[in-house]
């Protein structure tokens, strides 16, 4: 079966591509790089380069040529020809980003850390390691199990995405509720900067003293420079950890237990909703015990000490129970618990299973706003005829609405990137924001002004401009052309946004 | 026109930074008042220190120019506060117990817990990074602060974050302003996440030996199961240490952390575990949340650096200051790696600070002079070394106040 596309909104750059440059200047391009990273590690054939035109979203640009650095010193060498031959540069980790982030969208040179994916140093006394930006998010948590700690931003990528990729999208996870995303665990990197300095930001230690660049930087999505060592923290692994399943007939009573539990004063380590279309897709690819005929689950998991935990899940279950849930479970063993996670971690990817394409969003409300967001989400559905499925991190208001479509019925891409833009509109007018964690990168460039004025925007401009001024690092992401972006007030339904200009 | 009003002698000394006096005061009372005051000193090349309560000036170098004062303390205001979404939005010049105040009417709490005076204002905490003791378990402003509207060196209106408490909609601007002492931009408004109060608290006293033992008992803490809220040290009797603990949680979960403790203590070679009532648990928490005070004309320093260097960077302190013949007085916060000490004025303090930074980057750690004289400041940047960074801190600081206006010099490398 062929894998599940996804759309994404940006309209700015056309389906297929071919490199910018002509084979003769890509040859000459290649062969300055190939004199610092050895030739061996550049890439640039058409067949060579056809990998690096995707990467999480279904859009693609083609680079000029690949690179792969082994160093900081190759990294800045690169940096520097490429400030003087004027050619882009793209960092990309794993490519698993669902914005379009790591996609060279004005051509030039992807730079990919495939080689710098070193663990170099894990500090115990003081809690740190020190990695390279090509390192797995999850061989960080796998070399330090031993020693009873990991890092704790858990993407639902973390099996292939990359640290250095964590970085540039601050990206979360469904355990971030509690302890925080990647920022809050990045404390000091090296960069190179887009004239080809290494500099270095924050260390092992906090507070360090001048303008927080370390915490500026983290989801910056490539276009401040290139981070080439990263500083992190290390978290003890929990003592114990419950898993609940809660079943609910309704939507509504799920996201009344959510403000119930927050009220209570309990904060989860997770606290994840799947509506029903989402659990019969989750269910047929996972087979992980979900119900594929309740209107939603919660999955809710409290960790800690031994002691006092099975309090903990007795009030929850009692908070379930009030809201009239069917059932409630609790994962009896780990791999019980495991296989819930599965079934939830692999959501997106399960949607192949009901539908022929799926775009997913990533909006953020205020927790409270959940049912009433949730239903205008449904209104939008009903009237366009298009199945939303919903899977979000309920906790802390993250939605994950994915728009099911066939790309093969013509009209319906079309339809779903409308869909796509009318929750973030929703989302924007509940006080929310348009990314929790997958970024704005090229996709939602264009809806900023919905929660961004001019003003505000020039200002993030100006902290762009001071680490790039020439707009050499990752062009044309986070933020619209001044002039070219939507007048917000005289759209209607967000279509303005998606008419291709 | 003028948004600010001219001072006369005695009203212009009392809001004197480094015994600079502005000329003008501007007391603002909202938003657009601060943009019209900015834009009117930005056009007549005036000097601007932003204050709120006023109570932490004394934190940078010594300002290059200051012609005003521009006082946040009238621009205040819970805006918006919704309980269940645990987070609230207040004016930059809320006083810091007023906004506790309300949030502890829904059981909730801002976890930020510096030494505060009735006149500190959320966004002077913010603007100073002024943390306390429980940063251990819900860390700092860049932790808790998720969204700010701010007006910029050229009366520029901005807002970055929002008020959801996950968000990755354009950079992330909030921690460029957060410790930025007013050289980037003015703060106007604040969103800050909140936390349920604890069920139950505890306080424990515990006597260690030395610095050593004290060390080694937090960082078993550190490895362990258990989540204190806190974890203290301060000087006791001649070598010994008193390691306060903080905790926070359900009766049965304290009972276990308690029972842990002890037993970790004991093994660490403790000399005295005391459980302390309500009122002496407050006393010792502000105790320890105080910034160590030096006599007239001493000095106060911060050195933050990582956790296994605690003790290391004590000692140095302590016998450093000894063999100079200079009092002292210690605190740590060992958990996270920071401590404060007061040194008493005396011929070799500058030269103790000086070596001291030094050992302390090559113990990858950094030091801080938060108060000293005046004439110091000459001698030293008070907040470190520019690092090779620095080049884009110039240029930030260049684009957001590309006139010079903002506490020009009193910054880090003196931006």
């Amino acid at each position: 079966m062929d894998a599940p596309g996804v759309v994404i909104l940006g309209a700015m750059h056309g389906p297929a591509s071919t490199p910018r440059r002509t084979l003769a200047e890509r040859r000459a391009l290649a062969e300055r790089l190939g004199e610092i990273v050895g030739p061996e590690n550049v890439l640039w054939s058409d067949y060579d380069l056809m990998l690096y035109e995707f990467d999480g979203s279904i859009d693609r640009a083609i680079p000029d040529a690949v690179a792969l650095p082994a160093s900081a010193e190759q990294v800045a060498a690169i940096v520097r020809l490429c400030n003087r031959e004027r050619v882009p540069v793209v960092p990309r980790g794993a490519g698993t980003g669902l914005s379009g982030g790591a996609l060279p969208i004005e051509g030039g040179v992807v730079l990919s850390f495939s080689r710098l994916n070193r663990i170099l140093e894990i500090d115990l006394p003081n809690l740190r390691a020190i990695v390279e930006p090509g390192v797995v998010n999850l061989h960080i948590s796998h070399a330090v199990a031993e020693h009873g700690l990991y890092f704790v931003p858990d993407p639902s990528s973390q099996k292939a995405s990359t640290i250095g990729g964590n970085v540039g999208e601050n990206s979360g996870g469904p355990h971030t509720l509690i302890y925080g995303v990647t920022t809050n665990h990045v404390l000091g990197m090296e960069i190179v900067t887009a004239e080809g300095e290494i500099i270095h930001t924050g260390g092992k230690a906090v507070d360090a003293p001048g303008y927080d660049l370390t915490g500026l930087f983290c989801g910056s999505e490539g276009t401040m420079g290139i981070v080439t060592k990263i500083v992190v923290r290390l978290t003890p692994v929990a003592e114990d950890v419950k898993t609940l399943l809660g079943i609910f007939e309704t939507i509504e009573a799920a996201s009344q237990t959510v403000s119930d539990i927050i009220a209570s004063g309990v904060i989860p380590a997770a606290l994840e909703m799947m509506d029903g279309l989402a659990l019969q897709a989750v269910e047929a690819a996972t087979h992980a015990g979900y119900p594929t005929d309740a209107g939603s689950v919660l999955l809710v998991e409290v960790e800690g000490m031994r002691d006092g935990i099975e309090d903990l899940v007795e009030g929850i279950r009692a908070l379930c129970d009030r809201n009239g849930a069917r059932e409630v479970r609790l994962a009896a063993s780990a791999r019980e618990r495991a296989l819930l996670w599965a079934g939830r971690k692999n959501a997106f990817s399960a949607m192949g299973r009901i539908s022929p394409d799926f775009y997913v969003m990533d909006g953020v409300i205020p927790r409270t706003r959940l049912p009433e967001v949730l239903a205008k989400i449904d209104e939008v559905s009903r009237r366009t005829g298009l199945r939303i499925a919903n899977v979000f991190h309920a906790g802390d208001g993250n939605l994950h609405p994915l728009c099911l479509f066939d790309g093969d019925v013509p009209g319906q891409t079309e339809l779903a990137r409308q869909v796509g833009a009318e929750i973030l509109r929703i989302c924007a007018e509940a006080g929310g924001a348009l990314t929790g964690e997958h970024g704005i990168g090229i996709e939602k460039r264009d809806l900023m002004p919905l929660v961004f004025s001019d003003a505000d925007m020039d200002v993030m401009r100006l902290a762009r401009q001071a680490w790039d001024p020439t707009g050499l690092c990752n062009p044309g992401k986070v933020l619209p052309t001044p002039g070219l972006c939507l007048d917000v007030t005289e759209t209607r339904h967000g279509r303005a946004v998606l008419v291709g200009w | 026109m003028s948004a600010g009003r001219e001072l006369g002698r005695r009203a212009a000394r009392a809001l004197a930074v480094d015994d600079r006096a502005p000329r003008y005061e501007a007391a603002l009372r909202d938003e657009a008042e601060v943009a019209a005051a900015l834009t009117w000193a930005a056009a007549d090349r005036l000097a601007v220190i932003a204050r709120g309560g006023g109570t932490r000036l004394d934190l940078g170098n010594v300002p290059r120019a200051y012609d005003v004062a521009l006082s946040t303390a009238h621009l205040g205001g819970i805006v918006e506060y919704e309980p269940a979404d645990l987070t609230i939005t207040a004016r930059a010049g809320t006083p810091f117990i007023a906004l506790q105040a309300t949030l502890a009417e829904n059981g909730q709490f801002l976890a930020l817990d510096p030494q505060t005076h009735p006149g500190s204002t959320i966004g002077g905490i913010v603007a100073t990074n002024a943390s306390g003791p429980c940063r251990l378990r819900y860390g700092t402003a860049r932790d808790l602060v998720i969204g700010t509207r701010v007006v910029t060196g050229n009366g520029t209106i901005a807002r970055s974050g929002g008020r959801v408490v996950k968000n990755v909609t354009g950079y992330d601007l909030n921690k460029l302003y957060i410790g930025s002492l007013g050289t980037l931009a003015v703060l106007t408004e604040v969103t800050l996440k909140v936390s349920p109060r604890p069920r139950e608290e505890r306080t424990l006293a515990i006597l260690m030996p030395d610095i050593d033992a004290a060390c080694a008992l937090t960082y078993r803490l550190l490895r362990s199961a258990l989540t204190p809220t806190a974890i203290e040290a301060a000087p006791a009797d001649g070598e010994a240490v008193c390691v306060t603990i903080h905790l926070g949680d359900r009766r049965v979960a304290l009972d276990r952390t308690v029972r842990d403790i002890t037993a970790y203590a004991a093994e660490a070679g403790a000399g005295g575990i005391e459980m302390l009532d309500e009122d002496a648990a407050r006393d010792a928490l502000d105790l320890l949340r105080a910034e160590p005070v030096a006599p007239e004309g001493g000095l106060r320093v911060r050195l933050a650096v990582p956790i296994g260097e605690v003790a290391w960077a004590w000692r140095e302190i302590a016998s450093r200051a000894r063999a100079a013949g200079l009092a002292h007085d210690i605190r740590a916060s060992s958990g996270v790696g920071v401590l404060r000490a007061a040194i008493a004025p005396g011929d070799g303090a500058l030269a103790l600070v000086r070596a001291l930074r030094a050992l302390v980057r090559e113990h990858l750690g950094t030091l801080v002079v938060e108060r000293c004289p005046t004439a110091m400041k000459a001698e030293i940047d008070v907040l470190g070394d520019p690092g090779d960074s620095q080049i884009i801190a110039q240029r930030l600081k260049a684009r957001f106040d590309p006139h010079g206006i903002m506490a020009p010099g009193r910054f880090l490398g003196r931006l």
